[in-house]
C-alpha cells in the first residue's frame, strides 16, 4: 500500500468537506476521486498535498505518517485545476522549478528536464513562457513540472476541465498510457463520470464530504450502491417495489403494483422487503410485438420522444404518474423517423441479468 | 488584433486629456525653461533676454552641497519607507477581507486631512515638549525630553508618514493580484515558505515596489514643507532653495533654473530606472 487515508474529517465551519473518509491505494494505481462539485473532493487532495490539515485522521505515505508534515516534505506533487504555472518562468523553468529546489547537479537536471518535456510532447516549447501556451499545453507543462521530480503520489485536480471537449479525451488516452508508463500512483479528481470511468482503475465516488461506494468502473455503473450513486453516474430508471422470494440465485419482485420481475443477481434483501429496483435506459429493448427472449417485460404508452443522435431518448408511460426513459440505439436512419410515435403503445423488455436492488 | 479605424477612433479619444496636459503641464514647463534663461528685473520680476547665468550660479558648492543632501535624503527616505511598507503591504494581501479593508480605510484616513495640518500635528507628537516626550518622562522611561524637533530624524519621521500610503498601495495592488496558488505550487514542489517567498511572491511584487519607489523618491527630492516645519534651518533641502529664490530673494529666473535643472535631473533618473531596472511583467531578463 503506497497511500493509506483513515478516517479523514475537515470541517469548515458548518460544511462537512469531508466526513470519515478512508482510503488504501495500492503502488502503480490509476485511482480516482468522483463527485459533483463542492463535495469535498479537492479538500482531500488538498489535505494529501498539505495545503489543509484534517480535523482529524491520519494520511500514511509508504506506511509513514504525513498528516502533520508541511507540504514541501511530502513525496507528493499536484497538477492543479488551474495548473498554477509561475508566470515568470518559461517552459523549462517552470518544469526544472522541483529540481532547482532540491539542488539537483546540472547534468541530472537537464536530462530529467528534457525526459519530462518528451513525456508531455512539449519539445520545442521550452522558451515559452506560460502565457504564450494553449491551455492544453499549458497542462501538459504542469504534468511534467511535477512527474520531473518522480513522486510517490501524484494529485490532479480536475486537469482537464478546461480544455475542449475534442482535446480532453485525447488527453484522457494520452495520460492513461503515461501513467500506465511511468508507474507513479495517481489521485485523479473529476465531477465527470466519463473520465473515471474511462481512466481510472478504481473510483470513489462522493457526495457531500462522504465516500459513498469505492470500487471498479464496472461495479460502479453496474452494481451501484447506493441511490444517488446510481443516479450521478449514467442515468437510472427508479421502481418501488417489495421481494417476493429469494433463491440461490437472485430474488423475484413486485414492481409498480403487480409486474413481476425476476433479477438474477446476489444480494442481501429478504421476501417481504421494501427495495427500489433500478434499470439503466439502455438495457430496456424496446418493442412494438411483445415479448420475446427476455425474462421480463412490460408494456407502456411513448409520451415523448428526443432524437439525440446516437440515440432517440423515449420517455414512455407505464401507467398514470409512473414513467420509464429509455435509450434506443439508432442503428438504422429509418427508426429515427415515423417509427416509434408518440402515443403509441411499446413492450420493455430486459434481461434478469439486467438491474439491481436497493434498500427503499 | 487591432484595426487602423479603431486606432483613429482613439485618437479623437485621446483629445482631451491631451489638451488638459499642454496647457497645464507642457506650457508651465516651458515658461519655467523660458523664465530660467531670461534676466532677473532689478525689484524682481523676469526681462526677456537669454542668459546662462542662473545655470552657472548653481553650481556654487552651497547649492551643489545641498542638492547632493536632497539625493541622500530621499534615497534614505525611499529605503525606510520601503522597508516600512512592505511587511503592511504583504500582511494586507494576505489577510481577510474585513481586515483588508480596514486597513485601506486606515492607510487612506490620512488624505482626508490638510497636509499642512498633519506636519504641525507631527511637531505636537515630537515636540520638545510634545505628547511622545511627555509620555516618555511621565512614565519614567527618559529623565529629559528627547530632542527631535528640528533633526534629520524629524525630517525622516515626516517624510515615511507622508510617503507610506504611496509605498504600501502600490506594493499591496500587485501583491493582492497574485494567484494564492502559485505559492502552494512552488511549496508543492519542495520549496519551503521562505524560498516561496524569494522565488514567488517577491518577484510579483516587484512592479509595486517599483512604482512605490518612483513615488516617493520623485516628491520627496521637491518638497520643502516637511523640511521646513519638522528639519528647521540646518536640513534644507533643494525645494526649500527654490521657494526662497521665488518668495523671499524675489530671483525668479535663478529658482526657474533650479527647477528646471530639478526636473531634469528627476526625469533622467525616472528614465534610466524605468528602462533599466524595473522589470517587464512576464518577460526574464534574458529575454529583453
Ligand atoms: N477554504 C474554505 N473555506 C470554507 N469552505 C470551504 C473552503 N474550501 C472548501 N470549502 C467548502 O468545502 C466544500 C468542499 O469543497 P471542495 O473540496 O473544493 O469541493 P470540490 O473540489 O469537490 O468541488 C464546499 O462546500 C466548499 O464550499
Ligand atoms: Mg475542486
Amino acid at each position: 500500500m503506497i497511500l493509506e487515508i483513515r478516517n479523514l474529517t475537515k470541517l469548515y465551519g458548518a460544511t462537512t468537506a469531508a466526513r470519515d473518509v478512508s482510503l488504501s491505494l495500492e503502488k502503480g494505481e490509476f485511482f480516482c476521486l468522483l463527485g459533483p462539485s463542492g463535495c469535498g473532493k479537492s479538500t482531500i487532495l488538498r489535505m494529501i498535498a498539505g495545503f489543509e490539515r484534517p480535523d482529524s485522521g491520519q494520511i500514511l505515505l509508504n506506511g509513514v505518517p504525513i498528516t502533520d508534515l508541511p507540504p514541501y516534505r511530502r513525496d507528493v506533487n499536484t497538477v492543479f485545476q488551474n495548473y498554477a504555472l509561475f508566470p515568470n518562468m518559461n517552459v523549462h523553468r517552470n518544469i526544472s522549478y522541483g529540481l532547482r529546489i532540491k539542488g539537483i547537479a546540472q547534468m541530472e537536471l537537464r536530462t530529467r528536464v528534457e525526459e519530462a518535456i518528451a513525456m508531455v510532447g512539449l519539445g520545442g516549447l521550452e522558451e515559452r513562457m506560460p502565457a504564450q501556451l494553449s491551455g492544453g499545453q499549458q497542462q501538459r507543462v504542469a504534468l511534467a513540472r511535477a512527474l520531473v521530480n518522480r513522486p510517490a503520489v501524484l494529485l490532479l485536480d480536475e486537469p482537464m476541465s478546461a480544455l475542449d471537449k475534442k482535446i480532453a479525451e485525447q488527453t484522457r488516452t494520452e495520460l492513461v498510457e503515461l501513467q500506465k508508463r511511468i508507474g507513479i500512483t495517481f489521485v485523479f479528481v473529476t465531477h465527470n463520470q466519463t473520465e473515471a470511468l474511462a481512466m481510472a482503475h478504481r473510483v470513489a465516488v462522493m457526495k457531500a464530504g462522504v465516500i459513498e461506494q469505492c470500487d471498479e468502473p464496472r461495479g460502479i455503473y453496474e452494481r451501484p450502491a447506493t441511490r444517488f450513486v446510481a443516479e450521478f453516474i449514467g442515468s437510472m430508471n427508479f421502481f418501488d417495489g417489495t421481494v417476493v422470494a429469494t433463491d440461490p440465485d437472485g430474488c423475484t419482485l413486485h414492481v409498480t403494483g403487480d409486474t413481476s420481475v425476476r433479477l438474477q443477481k446476489p444480494s442481501d434483501v429478504t421476501a417481504g422487503d421494501d427495495v427500489v429496483f433500478m434499470i439503466r435506459p439502455e438495457r430496456l429493448k424496446m418493442s412494438l410485438v411483445g415479448p420475446q427472449e427476455y425474462e421480463n417485460s412490460i408494456n407502456g404508452i411513448i409520451r415523448e420522444s428526443v432524437y439525440m443522435g446516437e440515440t432517440t431518448v423515449y420517455r414512455i408511460e407505464l401507467r398514470p404518474g409512473n414513467t420509464v426513459t429509455v435509450h434506443v440505439q439508432n442503428y438504422l436512419p429509418g427508426m429515427t423517423e415515423g417509427f416509434y410515435e408518440p402515443g403509441e403503445e411499446v413492450h420493455l423488455m430486459w434481461s434478469k441479468t439486467s438491474g439491481g436492488v436497493i434498500r427503499a | 488584433m487591432r484595426s487602423r479605424l479603431k486606432i483613429r477612433e482613439f485618437h479623437v479619444l485621446l483629445f482631451p486629456p491631451l489638451f488638459w496636459l499642454i496647457v497645464f503641464f507642457a506650457v508651465p514647463l516651458l515658461i519655467v525653461l523660458i523664465y530660467s534663461v531670461s534676466y532677473r528685473g532689478t525689484y524682481g520680476g523676469v526681462i526677456p533676454g537669454f542668459t546662462l547665468e542662473h545655470y552657472r550660479h548653481l553650481f556654487d558648492p552651497l547649492y551643489v552641497r545641498v542638492f547632493g543632501r536632497s539625493v541622500l535624503i530621499a534615497t534614505i527616505n525611499t529605503v525606510l519607507t520601503l522597508t516600512l511598507s512592505y511587511p503592511i503591504a504583504y500582511y494586507m494581501a494576505f489577510a481577510t477581507t474585513r481586515v483588508k479593508s480596514v486597513m485601506m480605510f486606515l492607510i487612506i484616513l490620512p488624505f482626508w486631512t490638510n497636509f499642512m495640518i498633519r506636519m504641525y500635528s507631527i511637531v505636537t507628537l515630537i515636540g520638545d515638549n510634545g505628547w511622545l516626550n511627555n509620555l516618555f518622562v511621565a512614565t519614567g522611561l527618559i529623565s529629559r525630553p528627547l530632542h527631535i524637533m528640528n533633526t534629520l530624524i524629524a525630517v525622516f519621521i515626516g517624510f515615511v508618514y507622508w510617503n507610506l500610503p504611496f509605498m504600501v498601495l502600490p506594493i499591496f495592488a500587485s501583491l493582492d493580484r497574485m494567484d494564492a496558488t502559485l505559492l502552494e505550487a512552488s511549496m508543492d514542489l519542495g520549496a519551503s515558505r521562505f524560498r516561496t517567498f524569494l522565488n514567488i511572491t517577491l518577484p510579483q511584487s516587484l512592479p509595486g515596489v517599483f512604482a512605490g519607489i518612483v513615488f516617493t523618491f520623485v516628491p520627496t527630492m521637491g518638497n520643502f514643507v516637511i523640511p521646513e516645519i519638522l528639519g528647521g534651518p540646518n536640513n534644507i533641502m533643494i525645494g526649500n532653495i527654490i521657494t526662497d529664490a521665488f518668495t523671499q530673494a524675489r530671483n525668479w529666473p535663478f529658482g526657474s533654473a533650479i527647477s528646471a535643472t530639478l526636473i531634469f535631473v528627476v526625469m533622467v533618473f525616472v528614465v534610466l530606472y524605468l528602462r533599466y531596472i524595473e522589470p517587464v511583467q512576464g518577460t526574464p531578463a534574458a529575454v529583453r
